[in-house]
């Protein structure tokens, strides 16, 4: 076909394009994938990722099932001991240690839903310039 | 002829509807992440918000265009999105820092739109939808709205204005292209709106038309065209005086109150700090990625193999944001102790901005060449692209599916998340939130606060209460920051060690001191100079000079 499509067949187009579409975002913007505390229990790494370096902050963390945050350096030594709380709705970690509050989050992709970790060492809301490069964590065991 | 002249306006309309479409319903995917994002949020962490809403409070209060961080000073900041701001705050009755946050999923929706048409202006409308695809769903990859062009719920002039420059370059396309006269007026006219809502795409705009204007002035010169010559004299002549007209409110207070001598160049100093070489590996992470190869390919179609006429104002919009940012840097780079105070105009980044939404459509550009390729070489006999009705529905299922698999990563990107969560980690601070509305509620226009850096950004910077000093960053340009600066802290260094402040105080005004809960056994002489407190809570008191010494 190289010319218009006839005004009836444009109309069936029409409609059944902006029917498909309007159910199409209804169904993507729906919220899903949003893990329980149960999900996020369990011991993870913060691999290298490009450009970005290794940084200050500890790179293995351990969120146990008693609520008890640990942070622990490459040599295994905690550096970090608190308590930690899930939020579901925001997808967000809470600890009780300021510096790791508000730090790691719930991040969506392609292949699914994985923890992420922001890098910069200051506290949240004493990094006014916005340093929030993350990594995606690592899991190593439930 | 004209049966077959009809049918392709048919077409046309066809295709535009169908790209209209699809590009609202980008615009919903776009918009419900954003709206969702500043849900129940009723204040903003950023300093920027906090700096707006000084500026919104004092337009509320009757004192538009004063300063409401320095006494007796001119407002030095673009207005346009205050006016907005003050607007929808009188018709809605929304408390001004709370609808900041909340307005701005709604007013920037005018970012994309403006963006939309001015790629169909210069493309037509599916490459349009392609190139809009890429501005809203695939550039911004993990980096802040405020230095990539997208759509992003934070209502800030960096964000919220690149609208009115999209709408700059539809109409310096169109004015150049038929040089009628009132084409010119309407663009200067434009641009000295977009002055008033940021410098940067303003001074882009100019440079521009400039730029343009140019390059039909030396070959009418050198044909010795006069009509030519004139007629473009005349344009020229009449987008500047529609500029600065439009630009009036600004212009008079930069160069009729202040002449335009800047004195503290923090602001136009600062450096995003992806663009410093110190975080040149940061720069790396975002920009080494499929988005930006699409771009450079875009970049080569355009001027290496097609070069076509009709993209002139784009070739300048990249090479001129692109010197611009280079040039924001050198400033920032000399303008060290004994180096070279060379002009500055903004930050580097906002060139950065306007560099990558140049990007974007030379990415748009590459894309639609590799929908081209594709079509010539699966179709089994040759057709347009552009206008066949099956490759049409094709490309605009096939952009519906890459928006859709893109959403997750799109709704839950760094941008959103950072802004939500750092809006979530301030809202739990509630004393210093009641401290700012005592501020606000009980201290007057003209009262000056004693206080420190950090707190004069936060609780103070919102209140349009006016201080001795804030952040470089956010002092008026035109006075003398250091001078200002060095006054606060040997006010507050005699409230620890003692010494007579009193001519001090009252050269600046200071009508009450805002401490730190925390700080106040470590400040023994404050209470002879601030008899009396008037304010506590658990975070902070606020001690007034009535009373005291002269």
């Amino acid at each position: 076909m190289t010319g218009p499509f006839s005004d009836r067949t444009f109309g069936r187009i029409v409609i059944a394009f902006a029917v498909g579409l309007a159910a199409l975002a209804f169904l993507v913007t729906r919220r899903s994938g949003h893990l329980s505390a149960a999900e996020v229990v369990g011991s993870y790494d913060r691999p290298p990722a490009p450009f970005l370096g290794a940084g200050p902050l500890p790179g293995h963390i351990e969120l146990r099932p008693d609520g008890v945050f640990i942070a622990r350096d490459s040599s295994g030594a905690i550096r970090i001991q608190a308590s930690w709380r899930w939020d579901r709705e925001e997808g967000l970690l809470h600890v009780s240690d300021p510096v790791w509050d508000h730090r790691i989050r719930q991040r969506q992709d392609l292949l699914g839903s994985h923890l992420c970790m922001r890098i910069d060492p200051r506290p949240l809301l004493d990094d006014q310039p916005e340093h929030d490069e993350e990594v995606v964590l690592e899991r190593l065991a439930p | 002829m004209k049966v077959a002249g009809n049918m392709a306006v048919v077409q046309q309309r066809q295709v535009a509807l169908l790209s209209v479409l699809v590009f609202l319903f980008m615009l919903i995917l776009a918009f419900v992440p954003a709206w969702r994002s500043v849900q129940s949020i009723s204040w903003g962490a950023s300093v920027d918000f906090h700096r707006d809403a000084g500026f919104v409070r004092a337009i509320l209060e009757g004192h538009s265009g004063e300063d409401p961080v320095t006494l007796g000073e001119r407002s030095w900041y673009t207005p346009l999105l205050s006016w907005i701001e003050a607007l929808l705050v009188r018709i809605t009755g929304i408390p001004v820092d709370a609808l900041i946050i909340q307005a701005g999923p709604f007013v920037n929706l005018l970012a994309p739109i403006a963006f939309f048409l001015m790629t169909w202006s210069l493309l037509g409308p599916l490459r349009a939808v392609m190139t809009t695809a890429i501005y809203l769903f695939f550039f911004i990859g993990q980096e802040p709205s405020w230095a990539v062009p997208t759509y992003s719920p934070r209502l800030m002039a960096v964000i919220t204005m690149q609208a009115l420059f999209y709408m700059d370059i539809i109409l310096a396309r169109a004015a150049f292209r038929n040089r009628r006269a009132w084409r010119f007026v309407v663009l200067g006219s434009l641009a000295g709106l977009t002055f008033l809502g940021h410098a940067a795409p303003a001074l882009l705009i100019v440079l521009i038309i400039v730029v343009d204007t140019l390059r039909q002035l030396i070959p009418a010169a050198r044909a010795r065209d006069r009509r030519l010559m004139g007629t473009t004299v005349r344009n020229a002549l009449l987008a500047g005086a529609a500029f600065v007209l439009a630009a009036l409110p600004l212009l008079t207070t930069l160069v009729g109150t202040y002449g335009m001598h800047v004195v503290n160049r923090s602001g136009f100093l600062y450096t995003y700090y992806a663009l410093t070489l110190s975080d040149g590996r940061i720069f790396l992470y975002h920009n080494v990625s499929w988005t930006m190869a699409l771009a450079l390919a875009g970049g080569w179609l355009v001027w290496m193999r097609f070069r076509p006429a009709s993209h002139d104002v784009l070739r300048d919009w990249v090479v001129l944001s692109a010197v611009m940012w280079a040039y924001a840097y050198v400033v920032a780079v000399l303008d060290r102790p004994g180096g070279i105070e060379l002009p500055g105009t903004v930050p580097s980044f906002h060139y950065y901005f306007y560099l990558k939404a140049a990007l974007i459509v030379l990415a748009g550009i590459a894309v639609a060449r590799l929908w081209e390729l594709s079509v010539q070489r699966l179709a089994p006999r040759p057709i347009d692209p552009w206008t066949d009705g099956r490759s049409v529905v094709a490309v605009l299922l096939l952009v519906v599916a890459a928006c859709s698999l893109q959403y997750p990563v799109y709704a839950s990107r760094r941008d959103l998340f950072s802004l939500r969560n750092r809006d979530l980690a301030f809202s739990e601070r509630t004393d210093e939130q009641a401290a700012a509305r005592w501020i606000q509620a009980h201290l007057a226009w003209n009262d000056v606060v004693l206080c420190d850096q950090e707190l004069s950004i936060w609780p103070m910077l919102g209140t349009a209460r006016k201080m001795v000093a804030t952040a470089s960053t956010m002092s008026n340009p035109y006075r003398d920051w250091q001078a200002l600066h060095a006054a606060q802290r040997g006010m507050l260094h005699a409230l620890t060690d003692g010494g007579d402040i009193s001519a001090t105080l009252n050269a600046h005004h200071v009508t009450h001191l805002l401490i730190r809960n925390g700080d106040a056994a470590g400040m023994p002489h404050a209470s002879r100079w601030f008899p009396r407190e008037v304010f506590r809570n658990a975070a902070y008191i606020v001690r007034t000079r009535a009373g005291g010494p002269p």
